[in-house]
């Protein structure tokens, strides 16, 4: 059943070029134009008279797409995913089709196979993310002739890599979670939207102030009661290069507090959805 | 008799406004049932409940003996409630495609439904073009996508020509005398339920006002309509049976009484010029219920 579900949702999704566009390619699209951007901007300072002659650094290609894995921590970034997340499940409200399907399948499947069809959007967003910004960093170290490094490290870079899309994609879904739990209880998208950014700007706020007082890494309740938190600890570790094993305590306890963040707001989406009276979608 | 719906004191409430009044009702399965009323009797709202689209203030609904919103339930009914809406950017192919696979129908016979309700060329065309006839044309698809045994239909021939809607009827009469479907039907065409249904329950203000076989309930109705000089003889003679409609007088009686009080009419000296039946139809029977003005 949550299968029919998934599978129909995947459907609906892949023929809604507009949502699949700006919800889950614009920005991969555009980080890989801004590297390009970077690249001709190099270039043209470079050639330009009086110009030092510096060393530059070679491209780390395993480096460059763990980094482009984590741009989901920027507010922008994660409009586009939310506009996603939102739009999947406000469609329905907004053209009133639930009519049409919550009698063809549980109010449960239903909405939970719009937050695994986010979830896939997601990770192929966050993949083509990593996949765009190596193709950047590859073009970046031939046109400006830095050169690129290829030595693949399993035991760093695809833990860093794993580490961060995990992370980024974790993040993500609660977020996502966040805004179907917004968008079943306002029937609209907008507050949904501007809700679960809101919620993870405050979240921000409130890090950078827990963090200015830290003298050693966070106790489990200072991450485990803010996600945005957990996100950070974990991405801020990844990217410094401490992979996660000299961490053990923090690592397995700040996915868990993610993804029990994330199944909170989805069992909690669930719950409103159905309980509601659908009159009017 | 086996039920294809029920409801048993059902009572709903949207803030001050009572849609459902403590309404009990059985449908049988088989044949073609109308469920009639003025606007804001409860039609849709019954019907939503039904679908598990709305949860009952009072009261219990059950769709083929299984609570309303048991999915497996539904799951062997299709349902076109109110105006169809469909996501403008699907067409109507990929529109029953999605809708099919959320049922779990893993082979829908998705060109003949198209076929059969007339949208053949339509069907790589979005919906976002489509006008209403066509929307409800989609709609009847896809509530027939899955081979439902009871059909519910809320005004399905709103928005059509009129060479569709009697399409729509004689697909509506063949699917309850050869597939075998109960169709449920709500709407406000009076002369397209008499034609179509067997059997109708008029509802009023969330209540159920009448119940019963559509010859029964137009028997009921008829009047005799007689054009007579003078009225006030005629209207002595015919005593409480009658009353004056202008030059007329209007009595109900039994077509097999009608034979005996005209000659008794003639008898007593009164002019007959025109005899006729009027009424005995679902209006005559809608307006002696709910004292509406018109059936809309």
């Amino acid at each position: 059943m949550l299968a029919d579900a998934f599978a129909a949702e995947r459907l609906r999704l892949g023929k809604a070029r507009g949502l699949l566009f700006w919800g889950f390619l614009f920005v991969p699209v555009v980080s890989l134009a801004f590297g390009l951007m970077g690249t001709m901007i190099t270039v043209a300072t470079r050639r330009a008279p009086g110009d030092p002659g510096l060393t530059f650094a070679a491209n780390d290609l395993a480096k460059a797409a763990s980094e482009a894995m984590t741009q989901t921590d920027l507010i922008p970034v994660q409009l586009f995913f939310m506009l996603a997340a939102a739009g999947l499940v406000a469609d329905d409200y907004r053209w009133e089709t639930w009519r049409l399907v919550t009698p063809r399948n549980t109010r449960a499947n239903l909405l939970l196979a719009k937050l695994m069809t986010f979830g896939v959007g997601a990770a192929s967003s966050i993949l083509l993310l990593a996949v765009l910004s190596m193709v950047s960093a590859l073009i970046d170290g031939l046109v400006t002739g830095d050169g690129f490094t290829s030595n693949f490290s399993f035991a760093t870079d695809l833990v860093r890599m794993g580490g961060s899309f995990a992370t980024s994609w974790l993040e993500l879904m609660a977020m996502a979670a966040l805004a179907m739990l917004l968008v079943v209880l306002t029937r609209n998208a907008i507050p949904a939207v501007i809700g679960a950014i809101g919620l993870w700007a405050v979240q921000l706020v409130i890090i950078d102030r827990v963090t200015k007082g830290l003298t050693g890494p966070p106790g489990l309740a200072d991450y485990a009661f803010l996600p945005a938190f957990s996100a950070d600890v974990l991405r801020t570790a990844l990217l410094a290069g401490a992979p996660p094993e000299s961490q053990p305590a923090l690592w397995p306890l700040a996915f868990l507090a993610l993804a029990l963040w994330a199944a909170g707001f989805a069992a909690l989406a669930v719950w409103a959805f159905r309980r509601q009276d659908l009159t009017r979608e | 008799m086996s039920i294809a719906l029920e409801a048993v004191g059902v009572g709903k409430t949207f803030g001050a406004v009572k849609a459902l009044d403590a309404l009990s009702l059985r449908i049988p399965k088989g044949g073609v049932y109308g469920i009639l009323g003025p606007n804001g009797a409860g039609k849709s709202t019954l019907f939503r409940i039904v679908l598990g689209l709305v949860r009952p203030t009072t009261g219990e609904a059950r769709l083929l003996g299984a609570a309303a919103g048991d999915i497996k339930a539904l799951r062997r009914i299709g349902a076109v409630i109110e105006t169809p809406r469909f996501l403008p950017w699907l067409t109507a192919r990929d529109t029953l495609k999605v809708l099919a696979l959320e049922s779990g129908e893993k082979s829908p016979d998705i060109d003949r439904w198209l076929d059969r309700v007339g949208l053949t060329e339509a069907a790589d065309r979005t919906v976002h073009g489509f006008s209403v006839g066509m929307k409800q044309r989609l709609a009847l698809a896809a509530a027939l996508l899955s081979r439902p045994e009871v059909v519910i239909l809320d005004e399905p021939t709103s928005g059509m020509d009129p060479a569709g809607i009697l399409e729509i009827r004689a697909l509506i009469r063949e699917l309850a005398d050869r597939d075998g479907v109960t169709v449920i039907l709500a709407s406000h065409q009076l002369d397209e339920v008499q034609r179509v249904c067997d059997r109708v329950a008029f509802l009023d203000r969330g209540r159920l006002v009448r119940e019963g076989s559509v010859s029964e309930l137009t028997a009921v109705h008829e009047l005799l309509r007689l054009t007579v000089s003078p009225v006030d003889k005629a209207l002595a003679v015919l005593g409480d049976k009658a009353r004056a409609d202008g030059d007329a007088v209007l009595a109900t009686i039994d077509r097999k009484d009608a034979p005996a009080l005209i000659k008794a009419l003639v008898k007593a000296g009164v002019d007959i010029t025109e005899a006729r039946w009027i009424g005995g139809d679902l209006e005559a029977v809608f307006l002696s219920l709910t004292g509406e003005t018109d059936a809309g």
